[in-house]
C-alpha cells in the first residue's frame, strides 16, 4: 500500500522558504531563513554554514530529534552550493506536527526521516537557495517471510517488516541518502533501491502519468508539481 | 514563445549562439556556467533566453535579497562611524536589525565633502545604489548615479511610508516585466503568431493606473521594499495597499483592483 502524500509551500510569512510535507499520518512543516549572518564561531571564510534544527511534536529536543538533525544535515548539506554565499548562514527548522506512532523505537524514527527530508527540500527550493538537485526521499520496507517490498509503509506493517529503508534520490535518479534499521541481504537492498527510486523520480513525466489519479503522488512527481504551480503563480502577471 | 521550467541540476538544453564574434555569452542569475558549453540551473524557475543580447536568466520569485552591483535599495542606517555610515539591507521578509549590513561612506554623497556631507541619523531610511557586491565582502553603497555624479533620487527619504513586496515584484516595477514583455513580443513576431494569444502584461499596471489620477512619490528598492510618499496618508495607504495586493494579479486585474480603489478612497 502507497500512503496518499500532500505537500504545500509559502505558507510561512516570515520565513524566507516552507514547506510542508504530510505521508500517511506523519506530518511535518520545514522552514529556510538565509543566507543571513552567522555566528562567528560558525563563519567558514569560503562556504555557507547549515544547520539543521529538528523539534519535536511534543515535549523537549532528546536524542531522537538529535539524530533526526544529524542524518538531515548529512543528506541536505552536500546538496546546497555552499560556496555561492560565503560567510552566511543557512539555517533549516523542521517541526514535527504529526506522527504515526507514538513509542519511540528506531522504526518509528525512521517513518519521520523521508517526510522531514521531503519538507526541508521543498522548503529550500521555496527559498530559491542554490542547490546542486533535487532530492525527493521515501520509506521502503522489506517484509518478513513472503519477502515484499512496500514503499511507504504503515506502522503495523512497519511492525512486520525485516527491515526498513529510508532511500533519497536525486533528480539524475543517483541514490543521494540512505539510512537502514534491520537485517537484509544485498539482493533485498537492491530491489529495495528499484522500488524507492520508481516514487522518488523527479523527471518530466507524460500527462496521462501525472492525473491518474488525484489522492496519490509519488513523491517526485508531487514536488515536481507544487513548484511548477508556484512558478506559474509569480509569472501569473504576464497574462 | 513557450517558456521552460528549469529544476536546479538541469542543464539549459540550448544555449543562443553570438552572433557577432566578439560577443560573449551572458549567464544570468539563477544559472551556474561549468566550462567549456555546459549551463545548469541551480534553482527553480523559468529559463528565458534573449537571442539579440545572447543572454540566458532564470526568472524567478524570492523573499531573501542578495546585493548586486548597481541595484537601487531601500536602506536603514544603524550606526555611523568615523569615515561611514552603517546601513542594513532588509529584504521583504527579515527586519532591519536580522539583515545584511552595508557601508555607504560619509563622501559618497553628491558634492560631499568632510565639512558638507549630510548628517543621517539611526533609523533613517535611504534610497541607494549598490557600489560593491562580492560574496567575499560586505556590500558598499553610493547615493549618487554612476554616469552624471548627480543625485538623481537617491538620498535619504523623508517622510512617507515604506512598504514591502516579493523581490520578483519588486523588479517588475522598476520596468523588468516590460524587458520580458519585449522578448515576448518578439517572439512572436518571428514566429508569426501576432495576433493570437492576446495582450502581455507588463506587471506595473498598477503603478501606471494610479499615477494617472493620484499624486504621489514613489521610490521602489531592488531589496523588495517600496517607499511611497504623498501629501495625504490616505492616498500613501491606497498607493502602498494596491502595490501588495497586485503581486499576483494581471495586467487587467491589476486596472481593476485600482479602479476600486479609487472609487472607496
Amino acid at each position: 500500500m502507497v500512503s496518499s502524500n500532500a505537500a504545500s509551500i509559502g505558507f510561512l510569512p516570515r520565513a524566507d522558504g516552507s514547506g510542508s510535507f504530510v505521508s500517511g499520518r506523519t506530518s511535518i512543516i520545514a522552514s529556510v531563513t538565509g543566507p543571513m549572518e552567522v555566528r562567528i564561531r560558525d563563519e567558514h571564510p569560503q562556504k555557507a554554514h547549515v544547520e539543521v534544527i529538528v523539534r519535536p511534536a511534543i515535549g523537549v529536543t532528546s536524542t531522537r530529534e538529535k539524530y533526526l538533525e544529524a542524518r538531515l544535515l548529512s543528506a541536505l548539506k552536500p546538496l546546497i552550493l555552499r560556496s555561492n554565499h560565503p560567510r552566511t548562514l543557512i539555517q533549516i527548522v523542521v517541526q514535527v506536527v504529526q506522527t504515526a506512532g507514538t513509542d519511540e523505537n528506531a522504526s518509528t524514527t525512521l517513518l519521520l526521516l523521508a517526510p522531514a527530508m521531503n519538507a526541508a527540500v521543498l522548503a529550500l527550493l521555496d527559498a530559491a537557495v542554490p542547490l546542486k538537485s533535487v532530492l525527493a526521499a521515501t520509506t521502503v520496507a522489506f517484509m518478513k517471510g513472503s519477502g515484499g517490498v512496500v514503499v511507504e509503509p504503515g506502522l503495523d506493517e512497519l511492525k512486520n517488516s525485516a527491515s526498513t529503508h529510508v532511500l533519497a534520490f536525486t533528480s539524475t535518479g543517483q541514490l543521494g541518502f540512505v539510512e537502514s534499521d534491520g537485517e537484509f541481504e544485498y539482493e533485498d537492498f537492491e530491489r529495495v533501491v528499484e522500488a524507492g527510486r520508481g516514487v522518488c523520480s523527479v523527471e518530466q513525466k507524460g500527462h496521462h502519468a501525472m492525473d491518474t489519479e488525484a489522492k496519490y503522488h509519488a513523491v517526485g512527481e508531487l514536488i515536481r508539481k507544487i513548484m511548477s504551480q508556484k512558478v506559474e503563480m509569480d509569472m501569473r502577471w504576464r497574462a | 514563445m513557450t517558456t521552460m521550467l528549469l529544476f536546479p541540476g538541469d542543464v539549459v538544453p540550448e544555449l543562443p549562439t553570438p552572433q557577432k564574434t566578439n560577443t560573449a555569452l551572458k549567464v544570468g542569475p539563477g544559472l551556474t556556467y561549468t566550462p567549456p558549453d555546459k549551463v545548469v540551473a541551480h534553482r527553480v524557475g523559468e529559463l528565458h533566453v534573449d537571442d539579440r543580447k545572447c543572454a540566458v536568466w532564470m526568472e524567478g520569485n524570492g523573499k531573501r535579497y542578495i546585493p548586486s552591483l548597481n541595484d537601487a535599495v531601500i536602506a536603514t542606517v544603524l550606526r555611523s562611524t568615523s569615515d561611514s555610515y552603517i546601513l542594513a539591507i532588509p529584504s521583504s521578509t527579515s527586519p532591519a536589525p536580522a539583515s545584511i549590513q552595508a557601508l555607504l561612506p560619509h563622501l559618497a554623497f553628491p558634492q560631499a565633502t568632510k565639512k558638507t556631507r549630510p548628517i543621517l541619523h539611526p533609523g533613517c531610511t535611504v534610497y541607494a545604489r549598490v557600489s560593491l557586491a562580492n560574496k567575499h565582502m560586505d556590500p558598499e553603497l553610493e547615493c549618487y548615479d554612476a554616469e552624471s555624479q548627480k543625485a538623481e533620487g537617491f538620498g535619504e527619504l523623508k517622510g512617507g511610508m515604506v512598504f514591502n513586496v516579493s523581490l520578483g515584484m519588486a523588479r517588475r516595477l522598476l520596468g523588468d516585466g516590460k524587458k520580458i514583455r519585449q522578448l515576448q513580443l518578439r517572439a512572436r513576431k518571428a514566429e508569426g503568431t501576432e495576433a493570437e494569444g492576446g495582450e502581455i502584461s507588463n506587471g506595473m499596471e498598477v503603478l501606471e493606473e494610479l499615477g494617472r489620477v493620484l499624486a504621489f512619490e514613489i521610490a521602489v528598492g531592488r531589496n523588495g521594499r517600496v517607499w511611497v510618499d504623498s501629501e495625504d496618508t490616505k492616498v500613501t495607504l491606497c498607493v502602498g495597499s494596491c502595490i501588495q495586493k497586485s503581486e499576483y494579479l494581471t495586467g487587467d486585474e491589476q486596472r481593476a483592483l485600482v479602479r476600486e480603489a479609487l472609487r472607496k478612497l
